[in-house]
């Protein structure tokens, strides 16, 4: 059972056992322990904490570590530092002990116990179990600074092969320093992370724009000078609530461009709800990587250059990429083709066009193309006909033939009845054996142009002859113009 | 620079004498029109098209005559538009085949970005690369986006537009509402980034739009290849210019080589029953409408 001041003031103690409570104090108000709570809000403040230092750890089931290395001066000196926390904590209604120390123990054993040094500290407060402690207790070791004036051989003789003696002893070098205990953050802090503590908070969009702008200018000269770019950006926007609200961006290619980083956080900036105030930001790089040298061929112009962060914009606003439709090898028609990355191919130069033999144009104007080779695998010309669009899920339709395995000559497709004019096919597309598992039958497609010369990419599905279930369907798989 | 007193005179004399022979009206025309451009470029207008390269022409005398005297705007906004419903792939493509002119400039290598919309890849289907190809337009020239929203993808053009990495920024956005408002933010951000917007939409005649110019387009029947009488053969589009800054309306059939990027006049099919927007009752065309729409 935990209690609280006003429970503690009516004689009852953390420990004692609800029943002897309830005997003690009848009309004591008391609720289930909800440990995956508690986990929260202390994973909570956590997070709030990091905006006196980025390597936070929790340390379960009810202390928080802050490694404060450089940064107390930041707040004015350890004891300032330390008075602000407790001061803002307070004012969310937390109860808190706090300590600074050289090493994570000492740091633990003075923020839970009252000792002027680290010698008058109980025994309990190197982090050991109960058993241990009294052990030691009962062996009259009941400080810190007793044990700490046995030397340490016999110490270890003494406990020699028992789990007491080493944890006693790796918690007494990691509370002295000479073992070091590592820390792992909550959220690892980055290499490149700019900061800004606000004197009053701010909640006008134009305030923390120029915060921001503070920050990226300050990131990107940072990553600069170590010639990386950023891919994945986090800005993290600390209301005076002690709520935290973050931001992620993404990029194509690594950038350390501020106005580039600006633009894409601008728009995001603005849908945050800034609260009562924003009264500190922080904005780190959480992926970086060697920004690649901005250099192009005399030719070529800086187009690439726009088109990546075209796509940036695109894809933090909207979350959507420009893409390519990149050529596959296959001949089922929705296989042979699929989205790609519209940016890691080389920059675009040369051969505009998939033809090169250009006529005349009007006027008598000289054809100024230079003859191109190696335009890719297919020409224009060549191979069936393709449709301009095509249908993701193939549409039935329902077809009228002259004969069973012949081109249709009038359809019912989204339930308009067309009359076929004219016709190309069939085009046999035949199921790929090695993935004929799919239950997938041949397919021949037809080229339609109906009487206002409409195109439609019909196919039948199926062979003439089969009947019941397995007889031939209709689809419209696609449109042309 | 400007046109000796004399020369104005004789102008004014040939006007004054109505009748006369395709051989004098010819070089007058020709004259007026040189004229006319360089007034356009003394204003120094915003949409006076300025750039260097090859004029942005459709390579048909009959049509480019209907035109500014120095082509579309390379760095405006046009629109283009289905003259029914069942005619977006004919307005598309025809959009595609106008692109694909203005991108066959060889002092523009940058490639082209068509904006699309979720909700028409599931009514017209995705656009498909072996498709494009089959127009013309090499796939190594050729970006996509999919939006969710009208709205994302009026943004998207006009970002696209502005970033100047594309020589077109194409948008077909059926239910966006491109008003005047939109549109003169469109043709600001390609002016600013000298690229060719075009956006593809059935739009309602009465609205009003910044374009330079506007297409009007529906299919027509093919002719076929010599070899197959029964097949379909280039595409066929009947189009309309219901409206051009600095030019004048005008309709035709035309033919798209696309191995060659040129349309091709077709003179036996000019106006007649093949026009759909020539029906007058609307009544054909609103059924056919709403009937695929329903579908």
């Amino acid at each position: 059972m935990a209690v609280n001041a006003t429970a503690r003031s009516f004689g009852l103690m953390r420990g004692q056992r609800l029943a002897d409570a309830r005997a003690q104090v009848p009309d004591l108000l008391s609720d289930l322990h909800e440990a995956e709570e508690d986990m929260k809000s202390l994973l909570g403040l956590c997070r709030w904490l990091e905006r006196y230092s980025p390597w936070v750890a929790p340390d379960t089931p009810d202390g928080i570590f802050l490694d404060v290395t450089g940064v107390p001066h930041l707040f004015g000196g350890e004891a300032k530092m330390l008075a602000e926390m407790r001061t803002r904590l307070e004012a969310y209604g937390f109860t808190a002990r706090s300590a600074i120390a050289e090493t994570i123990g000492a740091a633990w054993a003075l923020a839970r116990y009252d000792a002027p040094k680290l010698d008058a500290l109980p025994i309990e407060a190197l982090r050991i179990d109960a058993e241990s402690a009294r052990t030691l207790r009962r062996l009259g070791l009941k400080t810190i600074g007793s044990l700490l004036t046995i030397p340490r051989a016999s110490l270890a003789r003494r406990f020699r092969g028992e789990v007491i003696g080493e944890n006693v002893l790796l918690r007494l070098d990691e509370m002295m320093g000479h073992r070091d205990e590592p820390l792992n953050p909550l959220n690892p802090p980055s290499s490149f992370m700019a900061h800004r503590a606000l004197m009053e908070p701010v909640i006008s969009s134009e305030g923390l724009e120029t915060v921001l702008m503070g920050l990226v200018t300050a990131l990107a000269r940072d990553l600069e000078r170590q010639a990386k770019g950023a891919t994945r950006l986090l800005l993290k926007l600390f209301r005076t609530d002690g709520s935290r609200a973050s931001l992620p961006a993404g990029f194509s290619a690594a950038t350390h461009d501020p106005a580039h980083i600006l633009r894409v956080l601008k728009p995001k900036l603005e849908t945050i709800d800034a609260g009562f105030g924003i009264d500190a930001m922080t904005l780190e790089a959480r992926e970086t990587a060697m920004a690649h040298v901005q250099q192009y061929g005399f030719m070529e112009d800086d187009s690439t250059l726009a088109m990546e962060q075209l796509n940036d914009r695109v894809l933090n606003r909207h979350e959507t990429e420009i893409v390519t439709l990149e050529a596959v090898e296959s001949h089922i028609p929705e296989r042979a083709e699929k989205p790609g990355r519209a940016l890691i191919r080389p920059p675009l130069a040369g051969s505009p066009f998939s033809h090169t033999s250009r006529t005349g144009e009007g006027k008598g104007r000289k054809n100024l193309l230079p003859p191109q080779v190696g335009e890719g695998p297919r020409r224009g010309d060549e191979g069936p006909s393709r449709p301009l669009l095509i249908f993701e899920h193939p549409e039935p339709a329902t077809v009228l033939a002259s004969v069973p395995d012949g081109p249709p000559m009038r359809f019912t497709w989204r339930r308009v009845t067309r009359r076929v004019v004219k016709s190309q096919g069939p085009e046999r597309v035949a199921p790929e054996w090695w993935r004929l598992a799919d239950g997938e039958r041949p397919r021949d497609y037809y080229v339609i142009e109906d009487a206002q010369g409409r195109r439609y990419w019909l196919y039948r599905e199926g062979l003439y002859g089969e009947t019941g279930e397995a007889r031939p369907k209709w689809f419209v798989h696609g449109l042309s113009s | 620079m400007r046109m000796e007193p004399a020369r104005q005179m004789r102008a004014r004399g040939a006007f004054a004498s109505v009748p006369r022979g395709e051989e004098t009206i010819g070089p007058l025309i020709e004259a007026l029109r040189h004229h006319i451009a360089r007034i356009e470029r003394m204003e120094g207008r915003l949409d006076a098209p300025r750039t260097r390269g090859m004029p942005w022409v459709m390579g048909v005398d009959d049509l480019d005559r209907h035109l500014p005297a120095s082509g579309l705007a390379r760095g405006g906004l046009h629109d283009v538009s289905p003259a029914l419903y069942g005619d977006m792939p004919a307005a598309m493509g025809f959009a595609l085949a106008l692109s694909l002119r203005r991108m066959a400039d060889t002092s523009e290598r940058r490639p082209l970005l068509w904006c699309r919309l979720a909700k028409e890849e599931r009514e017209y289907g995705r656009l498909y690369g072996h498709g494009l190809e089959r127009l013309g337009l090499s796939r190594r020239r050729f970006v996509t986006v999919t939006l969710r929203k009208p709205v994302a993808l009026l943004w998207t053009m006009e970002e696209a537009l502005k970033s100047g990495a594309l020589a077109v920024v194409m948008g077909d956005a059926d239910g966006v509402h491109a008003d005047l408002t939109a549109t003169r933010r469109l043709q600001l951000a390609a002016h600013a980034g000298k690229s060719a917007g075009l956006l593809v939409f059935r739009r309602d005649e009465a609205l009003a739009t910044a374009s330079h110019t506007r297409w009007r387009v529906a299919s027509a029947s093919s002719r076929s290849p010599p070899h197959d009488g029964l097949a379909p053969g280039a595409p066929h589009w009947n189009v309309e210019l219901t409206r051009a800054r600095g030019g004048r309306p005008g309709a035709w059939t035309l033919e798209w080589h696309h191995a060659a990027h040129r349309f091709s006049l077709v003179p036996g099919f000019r106006g007649g029953t093949i026009h759909p927007w020539t029906d007058k009752t609307g009544q054909t065309a609103a059924a056919q409408g709403s009937a695929l729409r329903a579908g």
